[in-house]
């Protein structure tokens, strides 16, 4: 069931369709064609993964770059309370291979002034119990400070300067 | 492609060539344009030639003209490169004859949007089924029913006396 003016739409297109073009050879330039847009596509991909790279690759380093061990942590500085002479008793022994450490030295060396241990600035020394003798003196935290309050309790033990000899 | 492909496909655009530019200037309306548009098709059918010889090659290419023409990024260029042609302008309709009536329509036609001239020479030029028509744009029958209508209803006001010339006629 068509309505004439569905068959006006049909004949007009009928004669349309006689008055196309006649062409000749429309392979040569669709080849062409062809090979352009492969090109245009493998240009666009790999400059695209070149991007994705570029921007990439910088982020995936900064995420992944844990591996290394982080950096050290300064430890709490030693309060006035710790690092306060104590010309009383020694307290450390010092260990030959060990980083430097509190020194003992005999009281009552009247030659010698209450100097604190020596350590690398910016890098405390913690005073390291060595193994000891039984009986001998052992590291422990002085805990009495003249006119300071208690110190903060630290797990390592602080170094007690005594009056160098 | 070795030569024997090439020879099969040089032998199967050569034959069928004028059908498609048929088919190619009724979508676009124009000869440069139709050319671009088979040759657009055939560039994207050649590197199918291989799987496509031994079966409906000229199916697949029809295919890819259609949807061609409709393509989002073709209306983008087709907007960039419209040119008002004299076959553009408005038609008076003129009761001397019967190829005024055509003329008009052919100017009307001109004016369609692409998806719904396409749906109209798939439909009345083709003389495809909706079923036809919606699988080869790939769109459901319902798109295809309402593209057809919105079209004859664009050319009914594009020529309001159309009928009534033919009633003269």
């Amino acid at each position: 069931m068509t309505t004439p003016f569905e068959d006006l739409i049909r004949a007009t297109l009928s004669d349309l369709a006689e008055e196309a073009p006649r062409v000749q050879d429309q392979l040569t330039p669709a080849e062409r064609r062809f090979r352009n847009r492969r090109r245009t596509t493998v240009t666009l991909g790999a400059a695209g993964v070149v991007a994705a790279v570029l921007i990439g690759a910088p982020i995936a380093v900064a995420a992944g770059g844990g591996d290394a061990p982080r950096p050290a942590v300064p430890s709490a500085p030693p309060t006035p309370a710790a690092v306060s002479p104590s010309p009383a008793e020694p307290t450390a022994v010092p260990s030959p291979s060990g980083p430097p450490t509190a020194v003992p030295t005999p009281p009552g060396d009247p030659t010698a002034g209450p100097v604190p241990s020596a350590s690398p600035p910016g890098r405390p020394g913690r005073p390291v119990p060595s193994p000891s003798r039984p009986g001998g003196p052992t590291a422990v935290p002085s805990p009495e400070s003249p006119g300071g309050g208690p110190g903060v309790p630290s797990p390592w033990p602080t170094p007690s300067p005594s009056p160098r000899r | 492609m070795d030569e024997d492909d090439r020879a099969r496909l040089a032998e199967f655009v050569t034959s069928r060539t004028p059908a498609l530019m048929r088919v190619a200037y009724l979508l676009t309306g124009d000869r440069h344009a139709a050319e671009d548009l088979f040759q657009s098709a055939l560039a994207r059918t050649i590197p199918k030639w291989r799987t496509l010889r031994h079966a409906d090659p000229e199916g697949y290419l029809r295919t890819v003209m259609y949807r061609e023409q409709v393509s989002w990024w073709r209306r983008l260029r087709r907007r960039r490169e419209t040119a008002l042609t004299g076959a553009d302008e408005a038609v008076q309709p003129d009761p001397s004859g019967g190829a005024d009536v055509r003329l008009a329509m052919r100017a009307a036609l001109r004016l369609l949007p692409p998806a719904q001239r396409t749906v109209l020479v798939l439909r009345y030029y083709e003389d495809l089924t909706e079923t036809q028509v919606a699988e080869a744009l790939g769109c459901t029958v319902g798109t295809v029913r309402s593209r057809t209508h919105r079209a004859v209803t664009r050319l009914r006001q594009l020529l309001p006396d159309v009928e009534l010339l033919e009633v003269r006629r």
